[in-house]
Protein backbone atom coordinates (compact mmCIF):
# COMPACT_ATOMS: atom_id res chain seq x y z
CA UNK A 1 0.00 0.00 0.00
CA UNK A 2 1.29 3.34 -1.15
CA UNK A 3 1.08 6.60 0.68
CA UNK A 4 -1.69 7.93 -1.36
CA UNK A 5 -3.86 4.85 -1.40
CA UNK A 6 -3.24 4.63 2.55
CA UNK A 7 -4.43 8.32 3.22
CA UNK A 8 -7.69 7.64 0.77
CA UNK A 9 -8.30 4.90 2.98
CA UNK A 10 -8.14 7.15 6.10
CA UNK A 11 -12.02 7.53 6.47
CA UNK A 12 -12.45 3.96 5.93
CA UNK A 13 -9.94 3.59 9.44
CA UNK A 14 -12.00 5.83 11.17
CA UNK A 15 -15.60 4.71 10.15
CA UNK A 16 -14.02 1.21 10.97
CA UNK A 17 -15.59 -0.23 7.41
CA UNK A 18 -12.14 -1.25 5.98
CA UNK A 19 -11.79 -4.95 6.03
CA UNK A 20 -9.44 -6.51 8.58
CA UNK A 21 -6.91 -7.58 6.07
CA UNK A 22 -6.66 -3.67 4.21
CA UNK A 23 -6.92 -2.08 8.41
CA UNK A 24 -4.21 -4.13 9.04
CA UNK A 25 -2.57 -2.72 5.76
CA UNK A 26 -2.88 0.36 6.27
CA UNK A 27 -1.86 0.34 9.84
CA UNK A 28 1.53 -1.06 8.83
CA UNK A 29 1.81 1.52 6.69
CA UNK A 30 1.19 3.80 8.99
CA UNK A 31 3.96 2.16 11.73
CA UNK A 32 6.34 2.54 8.95
CA UNK A 33 5.63 6.09 7.24
CA UNK A 34 6.18 9.39 9.55
CA UNK A 35 4.47 11.75 6.58
CA UNK A 36 1.36 9.73 6.42
CA UNK A 37 1.03 8.95 10.78
CA UNK A 38 1.35 12.81 10.65
CA UNK A 39 -1.25 13.29 8.05
CA UNK A 40 -3.15 10.69 9.80
CA UNK A 41 -3.22 12.88 13.07
CA UNK A 42 -4.16 15.73 11.55
CA UNK A 43 -6.66 14.12 10.15
CA UNK A 44 -7.66 12.71 13.40
CA UNK A 45 -8.45 16.04 14.70
CA UNK A 46 -11.24 16.94 12.30
CA UNK A 47 -12.96 13.45 11.60
CA UNK A 48 -15.23 13.74 14.60
CA UNK A 49 -17.04 15.92 13.08
CA UNK A 50 -16.86 14.98 9.35
CA UNK A 51 -16.47 11.31 9.15
CA UNK A 52 -18.32 10.17 12.24
CA UNK A 53 -22.13 9.53 11.88
CA UNK A 54 -22.82 9.58 15.65
CA UNK A 55 -22.20 12.61 17.96
CA UNK A 56 -20.61 11.51 21.16
CA UNK A 57 -23.27 12.71 24.43
CA UNK A 58 -22.65 16.24 25.76
CA UNK A 59 -21.73 16.04 29.33
CA UNK A 60 -24.48 16.65 31.83
CA UNK A 61 -23.55 20.33 32.30
CA UNK A 62 -23.56 21.52 28.66
CA UNK A 63 -20.89 21.66 26.60
CA UNK A 64 -20.67 25.46 27.41
CA UNK A 65 -19.52 24.81 31.03
CA UNK A 66 -16.23 23.45 30.88
CA UNK A 67 -13.57 22.37 33.13
CA UNK A 68 -10.30 24.16 33.46
CA UNK A 69 -7.43 23.28 35.76
CA UNK A 70 -6.88 25.15 38.09
CA UNK A 71 -2.94 25.83 37.72
CA UNK A 72 -3.03 26.54 34.49
CA UNK A 73 -2.35 30.44 33.16
CA UNK A 74 -5.27 32.63 31.98
CA UNK A 75 -6.96 31.11 28.54
CA UNK A 76 -5.45 33.15 26.07
CA UNK A 77 -7.59 34.16 22.61
CA UNK A 78 -5.67 33.73 19.94
CA UNK A 79 -6.82 36.02 16.76
CA UNK A 80 -5.99 34.32 13.09
CA UNK A 81 -7.10 37.07 11.20
CA UNK A 82 -5.76 40.61 11.69
CA UNK A 83 -8.93 42.35 11.76
CA UNK A 84 -10.39 43.28 15.48
CA UNK A 85 -13.69 43.95 16.42
CA UNK A 86 -11.80 47.57 18.41
CA UNK A 87 -13.97 50.89 18.09
CA UNK A 88 -12.25 53.11 15.95
CA UNK A 89 -9.63 55.75 17.12
CA UNK A 90 -11.72 58.94 16.09
CA UNK A 91 -14.29 57.70 18.60
CA UNK A 92 -11.42 57.89 21.62
CA UNK A 93 -10.98 61.11 20.16
CA UNK A 94 -14.73 62.46 20.30
CA UNK A 95 -15.43 61.17 23.48
CA UNK A 96 -12.21 62.89 25.36
CA UNK A 97 -13.51 65.79 23.41
CA UNK A 98 -17.14 65.72 24.55
CA UNK A 99 -16.01 65.31 27.82
CA UNK A 100 -13.75 68.21 28.01
CA UNK A 101 -16.41 70.26 26.28
CA UNK A 102 -19.32 68.91 28.92
CA UNK A 103 -16.63 70.01 32.23
CA UNK A 104 -15.95 73.35 30.49
CA UNK A 105 -19.32 74.03 29.89
CA UNK A 106 -20.37 73.04 33.55
CA UNK A 107 -17.62 75.04 35.20
CA UNK A 108 -18.67 78.13 33.59
CA UNK A 109 -22.10 77.36 34.31
CA UNK A 110 -21.05 77.93 38.09
CA UNK A 111 -18.84 80.53 38.13
CA UNK A 112 -20.71 82.75 35.70
CA UNK A 113 -24.44 84.90 36.06
CA UNK A 114 -27.32 83.15 34.92
CA UNK A 115 -28.59 85.98 33.01
CA UNK A 116 -27.27 86.62 29.89
CA UNK A 117 -25.76 89.79 29.06
CA UNK A 118 -28.33 90.43 26.15
CA UNK A 119 -30.69 89.89 28.80
CA UNK A 120 -29.03 92.66 30.89
CA UNK A 121 -28.60 95.26 27.81
CA UNK A 122 -31.80 94.74 26.82
CA UNK A 123 -33.66 95.36 30.16
CA UNK A 124 -32.20 98.70 29.89
CA UNK A 125 -31.75 99.01 33.67
CA UNK A 126 -28.46 100.88 34.74
CA UNK A 127 -28.99 100.10 38.06
CA UNK A 128 -25.61 97.45 38.63
CA UNK A 129 -28.22 96.40 42.31
CA UNK A 130 -29.78 93.87 39.85
CA UNK A 131 -26.81 92.03 39.16
CA UNK A 132 -25.82 91.81 42.41
CA UNK A 133 -28.24 88.88 43.43
CA UNK A 134 -26.69 87.06 40.16
CA UNK A 135 -23.24 87.50 41.07
CA UNK A 136 -24.08 85.56 45.10
CA UNK A 137 -23.83 86.22 48.61
CA UNK A 138 -20.27 85.07 48.67
CA UNK A 139 -18.83 88.03 46.19
CA UNK A 140 -21.41 90.63 46.32
CA UNK A 141 -21.12 93.35 48.59
CA UNK A 142 -23.15 94.24 51.45
CA UNK A 143 -24.35 97.28 50.31
CA UNK A 144 -25.02 97.04 47.15
CA UNK A 145 -23.17 100.41 44.81
CA UNK A 146 -25.27 102.38 42.47
CA UNK A 147 -24.14 103.69 39.08
CA UNK A 148 -24.63 106.94 41.45
CA UNK A 149 -22.08 106.47 43.48
CA UNK A 150 -19.35 106.22 41.23
CA UNK A 151 -20.55 109.13 39.40
CA UNK A 152 -20.02 111.63 42.30
CA UNK B 1 -25.23 9.20 -2.38
CA UNK B 2 -26.54 5.88 -2.23
CA UNK B 3 -28.07 6.54 1.22
CA UNK B 4 -30.23 9.18 -0.27
CA UNK B 5 -31.15 7.61 -3.65
CA UNK B 6 -32.65 4.32 -1.94
CA UNK B 7 -36.00 5.46 -1.10
CA UNK B 8 -36.21 7.74 -3.74
CA UNK B 9 -39.34 5.91 -5.57
CA UNK B 10 -41.43 5.64 -2.48
CA UNK B 11 -40.85 8.92 -2.10
CA UNK B 12 -42.26 10.44 -4.83
CA UNK B 13 -45.72 8.35 -4.09
CA UNK B 14 -45.63 10.18 -0.68
CA UNK B 15 -44.97 13.63 -2.45
CA UNK B 16 -47.71 12.66 -5.03
CA UNK B 17 -50.25 12.28 -1.67
CA UNK B 18 -48.60 15.28 -0.27
CA UNK B 19 -49.38 17.28 -3.48
CA UNK B 20 -53.43 15.59 -3.65
CA UNK B 21 -53.83 16.74 -0.25
CA UNK B 22 -52.68 14.43 2.22
CA UNK B 23 -50.25 16.47 4.71
CA UNK B 24 -49.88 13.73 6.70
CA UNK B 25 -47.76 11.64 4.31
CA UNK B 26 -45.44 14.86 4.58
CA UNK B 27 -44.71 13.86 8.36
CA UNK B 28 -43.72 10.47 6.88
CA UNK B 29 -41.38 11.85 4.22
CA UNK B 30 -39.80 13.96 7.22
CA UNK B 31 -39.62 11.15 9.29
CA UNK B 32 -37.74 9.08 6.95
CA UNK B 33 -35.47 11.81 6.44
CA UNK B 34 -35.03 13.14 9.85
CA UNK B 35 -31.82 11.91 11.12
CA UNK B 36 -29.44 12.72 7.93
CA UNK B 37 -30.89 15.88 7.89
CA UNK B 38 -29.84 16.47 11.42
CA UNK B 39 -26.44 14.82 11.01
CA UNK B 40 -25.90 16.94 8.08
CA UNK B 41 -26.80 20.20 10.34
CA UNK B 42 -24.39 18.84 12.95
CA UNK B 43 -21.67 19.07 10.58
CA UNK B 44 -22.10 22.61 10.32
CA UNK B 45 -23.09 23.78 13.94
CA UNK B 46 -21.81 22.04 17.14
CA UNK B 47 -25.63 22.43 19.09
CA UNK B 48 -27.66 20.22 18.63
CA UNK B 49 -30.51 22.27 19.23
CA UNK B 50 -29.37 24.57 16.15
CA UNK B 51 -29.14 21.66 14.09
CA UNK B 52 -32.21 20.67 15.17
CA UNK B 53 -34.09 23.68 14.57
CA UNK B 54 -32.43 24.24 10.80
CA UNK B 55 -33.63 20.79 10.21
CA UNK B 56 -37.08 21.75 10.93
CA UNK B 57 -36.42 24.85 9.33
CA UNK B 58 -35.42 23.11 6.20
CA UNK B 59 -38.34 20.68 6.17
CA UNK B 60 -41.00 23.75 6.80
CA UNK B 61 -39.23 25.35 3.22
CA UNK B 62 -40.09 21.53 1.57
CA UNK B 63 -42.90 21.60 2.06
CA UNK B 64 -43.91 24.91 1.00
CA UNK B 65 -42.15 24.43 -2.58
CA UNK B 66 -42.83 20.74 -2.91
CA UNK B 67 -44.91 21.70 -5.84
CA UNK B 68 -41.88 22.80 -7.81
CA UNK B 69 -39.70 19.81 -7.09
CA UNK B 70 -39.23 18.09 -9.68
CA UNK B 71 -38.79 14.22 -9.80
CA UNK B 72 -35.70 13.70 -11.87
CA UNK B 73 -33.58 14.35 -9.15
CA UNK B 74 -33.95 11.69 -5.90
CA UNK B 75 -36.12 14.15 -3.26
CA UNK B 76 -33.03 13.40 -0.49
CA UNK B 77 -30.83 15.36 -3.07
CA UNK B 78 -33.52 17.91 -3.41
CA UNK B 79 -33.98 18.13 0.43
CA UNK B 80 -29.82 18.32 1.11
CA UNK B 81 -29.58 21.40 -1.71
CA UNK B 82 -32.31 23.13 1.07
CA UNK B 83 -30.23 22.33 3.89
CA UNK B 84 -27.00 23.01 2.58
CA UNK B 85 -28.20 26.99 1.51
CA UNK B 86 -30.07 27.07 4.78
CA UNK B 87 -26.66 26.18 6.71
CA UNK B 88 -24.52 28.61 4.38
CA UNK B 89 -26.85 31.24 5.38
CA UNK B 90 -26.91 30.69 9.04
CA UNK B 91 -22.97 30.54 8.85
CA UNK B 92 -22.52 33.30 7.13
CA UNK B 93 -25.06 35.10 9.65
CA UNK B 94 -23.03 34.35 12.43
CA UNK B 95 -19.84 35.26 11.18
CA UNK B 96 -19.72 38.87 12.65
CA UNK B 97 -16.77 38.25 14.22
CA UNK B 98 -12.54 37.20 13.68
CA UNK B 99 -12.36 33.79 13.60
CA UNK B 100 -10.68 32.49 17.22
CA UNK B 101 -8.89 29.64 17.81
CA UNK B 102 -8.47 28.91 21.62
CA UNK B 103 -4.54 28.41 22.51
CA UNK B 104 -5.11 26.87 25.81
CA UNK B 105 -7.23 24.00 26.22
CA UNK B 106 -9.56 22.38 28.63
CA UNK B 107 -8.47 19.77 30.91
CA UNK B 108 -10.11 16.84 28.66
CA UNK B 109 -9.33 18.92 25.26
CA UNK B 110 -6.15 19.06 26.05
CA UNK B 111 -5.84 15.37 26.93
CA UNK B 112 -7.54 14.48 23.36
CA UNK B 113 -5.08 16.54 21.45
CA UNK B 114 -1.93 14.86 23.47
CA UNK B 115 -3.60 11.63 22.76
CA UNK B 116 -3.69 12.68 19.29
CA UNK B 117 -0.15 13.44 18.98
CA UNK B 118 1.35 10.45 21.36
CA UNK B 119 -1.14 7.47 20.67
CA UNK B 120 -0.98 4.67 18.01
CA UNK B 121 -3.84 5.37 15.23
CA UNK B 122 -6.31 2.40 16.30
CA UNK B 123 -6.11 3.98 20.09
CA UNK B 124 -7.35 7.40 18.67
CA UNK B 125 -9.65 5.72 16.85
CA UNK B 126 -11.15 3.99 19.85
CA UNK B 127 -11.08 6.65 22.12
CA UNK B 128 -12.64 9.60 19.68
CA UNK B 129 -16.15 7.48 19.78
CA UNK B 130 -16.37 8.28 23.37
CA UNK B 131 -15.24 11.93 23.81
CA UNK B 132 -17.20 14.73 23.20
CA UNK B 133 -14.23 17.28 23.11
CA UNK B 134 -13.12 15.64 20.41
CA UNK B 135 -16.49 16.78 18.28
CA UNK B 136 -15.82 19.90 20.36
CA UNK B 137 -11.55 20.90 19.23
CA UNK B 138 -12.98 19.28 15.44
CA UNK B 139 -15.85 22.16 15.38
CA UNK B 140 -13.07 24.81 16.67
CA UNK B 141 -11.13 23.80 13.67
CA UNK B 142 -14.05 23.90 11.52
CA UNK B 143 -14.71 27.38 12.97
CA UNK B 144 -11.53 29.11 11.81
CA UNK B 145 -12.90 28.37 8.18
CA UNK B 146 -14.89 30.85 5.97
CA UNK B 147 -18.62 30.11 5.64
CA UNK B 148 -17.82 29.11 1.80
CA UNK B 149 -14.76 26.95 2.46
CA UNK B 150 -16.51 25.17 5.64
CA UNK B 151 -19.48 24.54 3.10
CA UNK B 152 -17.08 23.13 0.28
CA UNK B 153 -15.48 21.06 2.81
CA UNK B 154 -18.26 19.26 4.74
CA UNK B 155 -20.14 18.35 0.71
CA UNK B 156 -16.93 17.04 -0.31
CA UNK B 157 -15.65 14.79 2.83
CA UNK B 158 -18.73 14.33 4.48
CA UNK B 159 -21.47 13.91 1.63
CA UNK B 160 -19.10 12.42 -1.00
CA UNK B 161 -20.42 14.81 -3.09
CA UNK B 162 -18.73 15.73 -6.92
CA UNK B 163 -17.06 19.05 -7.57
CA UNK B 164 -20.02 19.48 -10.51
CA UNK B 165 -22.58 18.54 -7.62
CA UNK B 166 -21.46 21.11 -5.24
CA UNK B 167 -21.29 23.73 -7.81
CA UNK B 168 -25.09 22.96 -9.00
CA UNK B 169 -25.97 23.05 -5.02
CA UNK B 170 -24.04 26.23 -4.28
CA UNK B 171 -24.87 28.02 -7.52
CA UNK B 172 -21.19 28.43 -8.34
CA UNK B 173 -18.53 27.47 -10.88
CA UNK B 174 -16.60 24.31 -10.96
CA UNK B 175 -13.49 26.54 -10.82
CA UNK B 176 -14.79 28.46 -8.04
CA UNK B 177 -15.39 25.05 -5.77
CA UNK B 178 -11.99 23.64 -6.52
CA UNK B 179 -10.81 26.74 -5.32
CA UNK B 180 -12.35 26.94 -2.10
CA UNK B 181 -11.54 23.21 -2.19
CA UNK B 182 -8.23 23.66 -2.09
CA UNK B 183 -8.65 26.82 0.04
CA UNK B 184 -10.42 24.68 2.99
CA UNK B 185 -7.42 21.91 3.09
CA UNK B 186 -5.10 24.34 2.76
CA UNK B 187 -6.57 26.49 6.06
CA UNK B 188 -7.62 23.64 8.33
CA UNK B 189 -4.26 21.61 7.63
CA UNK B 190 -2.43 24.90 9.00
CA UNK B 191 -5.08 25.15 11.67
CA UNK B 192 -4.44 21.59 12.61
CA UNK B 193 -1.14 21.47 12.39
CA UNK B 194 -1.39 24.60 14.84
CA UNK B 195 -3.89 22.76 17.17
CA UNK B 196 -1.38 19.47 17.39
CA UNK B 197 1.93 22.22 18.37
CA UNK B 198 -0.02 23.60 21.26
CA UNK B 199 -1.36 20.43 22.56
CA UNK B 200 2.35 19.53 22.52
CA UNK B 201 3.30 22.34 24.27
CA UNK B 202 0.53 22.37 26.97
CA UNK B 203 1.91 18.31 27.63
CA UNK B 204 5.60 19.78 27.99
CA UNK B 205 4.28 22.29 30.34
CA UNK B 206 2.40 19.90 32.46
Amino acid sequence: MNCFETRNEFAALWRKTATPDRRAELLEHLRGCDKCDHAFRLFALTAPVLHSDDVPAAPASGSACREYPFDSPARRVVPIARRTAVAPRWMAVAAAALLMLSGTAAYLSARMPAESLSDALSSGDTDLNNNSANQGDLFGPDQPAKVDDFAS
Amino acid sequence: MTGWSLEAKADEQLIAEVLEGNSASFTELAARHRSRIERLCRRFFRDDETARDLAQESFLRAFAALRDYRAEMPFGGWLRAIVINLCYDELRKRRRRPEELIADFSAPEANWVQLVNDATPEQIVGEAQERREAYDLAHQLLDSLRPEDRMVMVMKETEDMSVSEIAQALGWSEAKVKIRAFRARQSLRKQAERMLKLGANAAVRS
